[in-house]
């Protein structure tokens, strides 16, 4: 189980990492968030910036759920809908190897009175996708409908509520302290003036069910690993522009809006070869500022970038998700918790606590998120 | 309210003034919002006095018009979104709320015209900078409303600082260059831009190097570029960015005197955005320009109502004067007295507008060199020194117009409204070939100039065509 030790040991990293960040950072969103407003082409249009992806247990036991939230205040800050001519896709690698074996595409059309069609393909084999999407037709609909899903499964996309939680001000609060040289910031967490940043956020969501054993043929519950993806048409053909596994990666390891550009841009399987640098140079820096020593500090940044890249979540299917062992990611896991008490104590659960909380209820059922905020 | 009765109204109205005052200091002809970073759209600042529209500074797309089902909520109702978390957290409040306030301010400033939310989203970005821990968010938009105010001194101080601490940080970088735009110095903006161009494709960087390049004296690389742009946000579809593009493209043909393509794009910008004004009042200008008065006022009419900018309310009183209607077409100048006097007591952003039209209509032309000399203190762009040139022409101070006329004409802009006033001076002068020539490409381009200056600059020509140095 070495990977996953480190991997859990590294996670508290990717918050405390944002430390840097704000340094170089402008933009208020550019920190705490998972995935929100990431970088200069998702930030011209809230319709193709992924917020957060889940993966985690159907209702029903044998199945798996893919869900992609996206739109960081879908209504405030872009509209409530999904771009039409943008592709949105969630891919899986069933080998291990951050290579995707296959990917589930879901194309929208226009909106018209408040909803879209939509369409799923599936696409087996590492091919990217064509202009036209490419992959075969498994479902047609619309958004706010449940889609079925030929080959088992079902497809649900429309506004819902952001599941993310966070005191991001406390954070900011914790990281001034810890770039002075201290952790009196901790006290900023669940000082009396606590709050959930996204409270009231709501963003639009797609949620995938389907068997485990469609995800790999011949195989009842492979362990997986996923990405969720979006790409657009500039110059006349689809590019991918924004891409989210973990929570956090690209907003707290890369600092400039080219890095955090190219990254959205890049492939989880190359992940290891381009980012180890970043990544341990964060992580090694923050534990130097928590006063940890070399060789010490800069062995651990190396393993940090060992557990991290590349990018993907992953899942064993036969499991519930839970964050805390880096298997998958349940609506209501509290990345943040476990980030701090990694940290600063080494564990994945302990006293350490932002104080905030899941406040979202969530169904038991498809499509499992909670219900839009009124604005 | 019509322009009649808006116009009606007593002096000392309080509505009125209000309404003058909130349309006063504006630049706010509701810019599109342009993409890029990390930063949130800006007013727009006022269209230059012969000039062409400006991008504003990188921004996320928020729209204003793609509102209803599947959109954004109403700009009043985002405000409200934003004051509603500020409010909840009472005495510590959250820097991000009120920087996100701020950002629903300046957009809802964008779409009526109030400039009021100016101040107060200069307001909620005073208070989050006393409680940030992220001086850089705050002060890209500190800069973006200083630049809305043209308060260009602040707005470069401000984004040379971002720079100084992240070269790579777009919103500043895109700021810093129309900062640097605006007061004249091309050679740095252009470095800007081209640092921009570098790092990120995008319309908005388009459309900046394509403002660059007409104001450079090639309008055929406008063109290119501000189509490319254009077609990128038709592609991207949002409703405000296609209105803003499709109508940065429909002025540089009107000002290459491409009539019929820039109706077509300035319809394209209305269906996208049917309430977006500029395009609304470009398309007057077209009207007017192929004869279609009687659809030109109509245009004009309710966006005059609806903000009352000083060149808008101008050319209203111009085709009212040519349909000869004399005491109508006083009362609507009068209106635009009024606008600079409010302008004058609140701030400086519509100088130039107020500049050209009292040397237009011989109304204040002392006033008008002096306001001319003022701003080209701290905003030395090519028309700046058009206003100045006009104004001093109108006093009759020829020897004094001709050598800021030739400041004007130095980038080679083919702006015919440029041409027009360096071609009077030129034949003032007895400067007959250049000023056949510079005349030639005003009335070519009449569909630039102010509707009572068109007989003017053609009866300037004929009498050069005859000999006679007008």
């Amino acid at each position: 189980m070495r990977t996953t030790t480190l991997r859990t040991i590294a996670t508290p990293l990717l918050i405390l990492g944002a430390t840097l960040a704000l340094v170089i950072g402008s933009a208020a969103f550019r920190v705490g968030a998972a995935d929100h407003l990431d970088a200069p082409t998702v930030k011209t249009d809230g319709r193709i910036d992924i917020n957060d992806v889940y993966v985690f247990q159907g209702q029903n036991t044998n199945n798996t759920v893919l869900a992609m939230t996206i739109d960081p205040a879908a209504g405030i800050l872009s509209p409530t809908s999904f771009r039409a001519g943008a592709l949105y896709e969630f891919k899986v690698s069933t080998n291990g190897d951050a290579v995707p074996d296959v990917a589930y595409r879901i194309k929208f059309g226009g909106l018209a009175n408040g909803s879209q069609s939509l369409t799923v393909l599936r696409a087996d084999g590492s091919a990217d996708p064509a202009n036209g999407a490419g992959g075969v037709p498994i479902g047609r609909g619309s958004s706010y409908q449940t889609v079925a899903l030929s080959g088992g499964g079902m497809l649900w996309a429309g506004l819902r509520d952001d599941p993310f939680f966070f005191d991001l001000d406390a954070f900011k609060d914790f990281k001034a302290a810890l770039l002075g040289g201290s952790l009196s910031g901790l006290a900023s967490f669940c000082d009396g003036n606590t709050r959930n940043f996204f409270d009231g956020f709501n963003g639009v969501a797609i949620v995938l069910e389907v068997p485990d054993s469609a995800l790999k043929p011949g195989t009842a519950h492979p362990t997986i690993k996923v990405w969720g993806t979006v790409s657009i048409v500039e110059n006349g053909s689809l590019h991918q522009v924004e891409r989210m596994g973990l929570p956090g990666i690209n907003t707290i390891f890369n600092h400039s809006d080219p890095t955090k550009e190219a990254y959205n841009r890049a492939r989880p399987q190359n992940d290891v070869a381009n980012y180890t640098d970043d990544v341990a140079g964060v992580a090694t820096l923050i534990q130097q500022l928590l006063g940890i020593p070399d060789p010490a500090a800069i062995a651990h940044g190396a393993a940090v970038a060992a557990a991290l890249l590349p990018d993907v979540i992953t899942y064993n299917t036969s499991s519930s998700a839970d964050f805390t062992a880096l298997n998958g990611r349940a609506l209501s896991d509290d990345v943040i918790d476990v980030a701090l008490n990694f940290t600063a104590l080494g564990t994945p659960t302990g006293p350490l606590s932002d104080c905030i909380g899941n406040d979202s209820t969530f169904s038991a059922s498809f499509p499992y998120l909670g219900s839009p905020n009124a604005n | 309210m019509s322009t009649r009765s808006l116009l009606s109204l007593d002096r000392t109205d309080g509505r009125l003034r209000r309404s003058l005052i909130f349309a006063a200091a504006a630049i706010l002809v509701m810019g599109g919002t342009h993409l890029l970073g990390a930063e949130r759209p800006v007013v727009r600042p006022e269209t230059p006095a012969g000039g062409l529209a400006v991008p504003s500074v990188p921004s996320i797309d928020l729209g204003g018009g793609d509102t209803g089902p599947g959109g954004l909520v109403p700009p009043s109702a985002r405000v409200a979104f934003w004051e509603r978390r500020v409010s909840a957290t009472g005495t510590n409040p959250s820097s991000l709320d009120l920087i996100y306030l701020a950002d629903a301010y300046l957009e809802r400033s964008r779409a009526n015209g109030d400039l009021g939310d100016l101040t107060r989203a200069q307001t909620a970005l005073g208070k989050a900078a006393a409680v940030t821990r992220d001086p850089a968010g705050v002060q890209i938009r500190q800069a973006l409303v200083a630049f809305s105010l043209h308060e260009w001194v602040m707005a470069e101080r401000l984004s040379d600082q971002l720079l100084a601490a992240d070269p790579t940080n777009l919103a500043a970088l895109g700021l810093s260059g129309d900062v640097y735009l605006e007061t004249g110095r091309i050679e740095q903006a252009r470095a800007r831009y081209v640092a921009l161009d570098g790092l990120v494709s995008s319309p908005a960087v388009w459309s900046r190097l394509g403002r660059l390049a007409f104001l450079t004296g090639d309008p055929a690389s406008a063109i290119r570029l501000v189509s490319r742009a254009a077609a990128a946000a038709a592609e991207e579809g949002a409703a405000d960015a296609v209105a803003f593009y499709r109508f940065q493209l429909a002025e540089l043909y009107r000002q290459t005197a491409d009539l019929d393509l820039a109706t077509a794009q300035y319809q394209l910008a209305l269906e996208a955005l049917p309430s977006y004004l500029p395009a609304t009042v470009g398309l007057a200008r077209t009207r007017e320009a192929q004869g279609r008065r009687a659809e030109a006022i109509a245009l004009l009419e309710p966006a005059v109502a609806r903000l009352p900018q000083p060149e808008t309310v101008a050319m209203l009183g111009d085709l009212q004067a040519l349909n000869g209607d004399a005491d109508q077409a006083e009362r609507t100048w009068a209106l635009v007295d009024r606008i600079g006097e409010v302008a004058r007591a609140t701030g400086s952003v519509y100088d130039r507008q107020l500049t050209i039209f009292d040397a237009d209509h011989d109304r204040d032309v002392a006033g008008a060199v002096a306001r001319a000399r003022a701003e080209l203190t701290v905003r030395p762009d090519v028309y700046g020194y058009d206003a100045l040139a006009w104004a001093l022409f109108k006093v009759g101070n020829v020897e004094e117009a001709a050598v800021a006329a030739r400041q004007a004409l130095s980038l080679g802009t083919p702006d015919p409204r440029i041409a027009f006033h360096a071609g009077m001076i030129a034949a003032a002068e007895g400067r007959v070939g250049d000023a056949r020539t510079l005349l030639n490409l005003a009335v070519r381009g009449s569909a630039m100039l102010p509707p009572l200056q068109v007989p003017v600059a053609e009866a300037a020509l004929a009498s050069l065509d005859m000999g006679i140095t007008p």
